[in-house]
């Protein structure tokens, strides 16, 4: 039986929590130590049974292969760094940093150690739904994609505000770069890369230092135009990929998650009916398909851990996906046309 | 696992209008006494293996039998399948239907059934296997699918394996197939374990195959039950349970990959029940549900059938192990 690769978790919040059930199945990881420096989050777990550490630096001189970085944005560049020039190959969590700066470090260190895989956490490309629609659009049958819609939002909780995700230091960005950055990379994963991208940020409800809707337009060299509605204000959660095709639309809609509270996840396909003008009902038959396995985490691990075994090059979910995705998201930023305050008085204070 | 859902809704009469059809279910009824002279009585369930079938009903003046393990439904006594074939080449019935049934409908069932069925393999063939090249056709009685598929060109290669119809000698093969279809073949099929047999013997390790069939568990069958026109032999010896197709497949060694229910049709055929006999004793709540008018209700209820897998027309993609 071939050596098992030791494994490590830095940060061990919600997503840790994911990958270490992730590594625990994984036939060729084993889980070799957790890092979380909060007391709280570290409570005495019995279903930990690798050794805890409070520092990551420590452990990462045990002698782990890789790391899966599961911190806030403001320290996952630094650990990423560490573990590369440590000799680990790394799997971060999305957002890749704060900002440019943090993803170009990171691709510096990435450089410097050729031999190390680096990968980011954009498991949407793995759902059920998003691979069944990329299956459809490379089939050719369905003609050139004409536009993309996206719509990814969510319900700030009763702590919205108090939240880490909403203090820029800390998360140097809002709603667009904590979850929009999912439905960017699904906007590139079926355009590619775009040239042009404008947009509206708003701090409409919440108050705080970040936006909480961004309405993000972007054009590639073809043409081919995606716009998303990124959202923190949209009450019930909502994840919706529109593709319209030249003949037919696909519509991904809800994502298998442990609460479901997006909603069943569904494909649905239509195709253009060809009646006379006259005719033209706009109605077409569809067809939905219903998923009922999330495999999303499970297969962007094992790409990733394929990568390390064969020692091939990270081609998806990879450093240069990850900073297209942030130069988009950079763009936007600095265009600084946020409305600053709120429009509507800020209630999520008074909450 | 994955469920697709279809929003539409289709009307019974469009593919079996019912002067036609009641006059092939009188000849059918006259075949079945020749057909099930002497036949095997079924020594348990043909899909569990349970050995508690309990007596349900009489249809053509055979008993079926409901398996109180899976809730499967079958016919008591089984004609081998030489028989059930020979019965399908010759029959008056099923020469009735060839050339009255069937041709009447043709144009409709290309609409309706056949080449939705054929984009739905294109479309899983692209998801699941890229590399399909070969597909056979086996044990089908109804050549309207083949003709769609023969005279299109995503598969280089096409064969009919073991036609129930009558057609020229179509050219046969021993190659491994990447895909195999088996249209409602379950149904009339005695010997089930024999036929996966040979699904397995002609498919290459990790094909597909392209399974429908109508179950017991849907709403038209458990609402009409034996006054339900679409159980009689040998067309349906079996209607197997949602748990007794489960337990077939796995036991021959496949993997579930789709299972839907996308019928379109239950609603409309509990509602054509009531019309030709009023006094049919049925649930109150179905009769109070249908006698709301419009498509709407029809639509959701239809919908909701499907979306939970509760139409009792069943199909699945399976993948040989």
């Amino acid at each position: 039986m071939a050596k098992k690769i030791k494994a490590a978790i830095i940060g061990y919040g919600y997503m840790g929590k994911i990958r270490k059930r992730i590594v625990e199945e994984h036939p060729a990881l084993k889980l070799a130590g957790i890092c979380e420096i909060n007391p709280s989050t570290m409570a005495p777990d019995p279903a930990v049974r690798c050794k805890i550490y409070r520092s990551y630096q420590e452990l990462l001189n045990t002698g782990i292969d890789l790391v899966f970085v599961c911190t806030p944005n403001h320290l996952s560049p630094e650990v990423v760094i560490s573990a590369l020039r440590g000799g680990k190959h790394v799997f971060c969590e999305k957002p890749p940093g704060r900002g440019l700066k943090d993803i170009e470090d990171m691709r510096q260190a990435e450089r410097e150690n050729p031999g190390l895989k680096l990968m980011f956490g954009f498991n949407h490309r793995y759902h059920p739904g998003i691979l069944e629609a990329k299956g459809l659009v490379e089939s050719g049958r369905l003609g050139e994609i004409l536009f993309l819609k996206g719509i990814y939002g969510k319900s700030g909780g009763k702590n919205y505000l108090q939240s880490w995700r909403n203090q820029k230091e800390i998360s140097g960005g809002g709603i667009l770069l904590d979850q929009g950055i999912h439905m960017l990379d699904l906007f590139r994963f079926f355009l590619g890369d775009f040239n042009e991208a404008k947009g509206f940020l708003s701090k409409m409800f919440w108050g705080a230092e970040v936006e909480d809707n961004a309405f993000v337009y972007l054009r590639n060299e073809a043409g081919q135009v995606a716009t998303l509605h990124s959202s923190a204000t949209l009450w019930k959660h909502c994840f919706r990929l529109e593709i319209f095709m030249e003949q037919a639309y696909l519509i991904v809609s809800g994502l298998l998650s442990k609460t479901g509270s997006y909603g069943r996840e569904t494909l649905t396909i239509g195709r253009r009916q060809f009646e006379g003008e006259a005719l033209a009902l706009g109605n077409p038959r569809e067809e939905v398909v219903y998923f009922d396995q999330d495999l999303s985490w499970k297969l962007e691990v094992d790409k990733f851990i394929d990568c390390v075994i064969k020692n091939q090059p990270v081609k998806t979910s990879s450093s240069q996906d990850a900073l297209k995705a942030m130069e988009i998201i950079d763009r936007i930023y600095k265009e600084e046309n946020i409305v600053s305050g709120p429009l509507i008085g800020n209630k999520g204070e008074k909450k | 696992m994955k469920n697709v859902v279809v929003n539409e809704l289709g009307r019974e009469n469009d593919v079996k209008p019912s002067a036609i059809f009641e006059k092939y279910l009188k000849l059918t009824a006259k075949d079945v006494r020749q057909l099930f002279k002497g036949a095997p009585k079924a020594k348990s369930c043909p899909a569990c293996g349970s050995k508690c079938g309990k007596y349900v009903f009489n249809k053509f003046g055979q008993p079926y039998a409901e398996c109180r393990s899976c809730s499967s439904v079958y016919a008591i006594f089984r004609p081998s399948d030489e028989r059930i074939r020979e019965h399908y080449l010759r029959s008056t019935s099923a020469c009735f239907w060839a050339e009255n049934l069937s041709k009447s409908t043709t144009a409709k069932r290309k609409v309706k059934i056949y080449s939705p069925r054929l984009q739905w393999i294109k479309d899983m063939s692209e998801e699941y296997l890229i590399d399909a090249e070969s597909i056979g056709d086996l044990r089908s009685k109804n050549p309207g699918f083949i003709d769609e598929l023969l005279s299109d060109d995503f598969f280089r290669h096409k064969e009919i394996i073991n036609p129930y119809f009558n057609t020229a000698e179509a050219p046969t093969s021993q190659m491994n197939l990447d895909m195999i279809t088996l249209f409602e073949v379950i149904d009339y099929t005695s010997e089930l374990s024999e036929l996966f047999k040979q699904v397995r013997a002609r498919l290459r390790k990790g094909g597909l195959v392209f399974l429908t069939t109508i179950s017991i568990s849907g709403f038209d069958l458990q609402v009409l039950w034996e006054n339900s026109k679409s159980i009689f032999p040998p067309d349906r010896l079996n209607s197997f349970s949602r748990r007794g197709l489960e337990i077939i497949l796995k036991k021959h060694g496949f993997e579930i990959l789709e299972h839907s229910t996308p019928g379109v049709r239950d609603v409309d055929m509990v509602r054509n029940a009531i019309r030709q006999e009023p006094g049919l004793a049925l649930p109150r709540f179905v009769r109070t549900m249908l006698d709301s008018k419009g498509d709407q209700l029809d639509r959701d209820f239809q919908n909701f059938l499907q979306v939970n897998r509760l139409s009792s027309f069943v199909r699945f993609v399976i993948r040989k192990k």
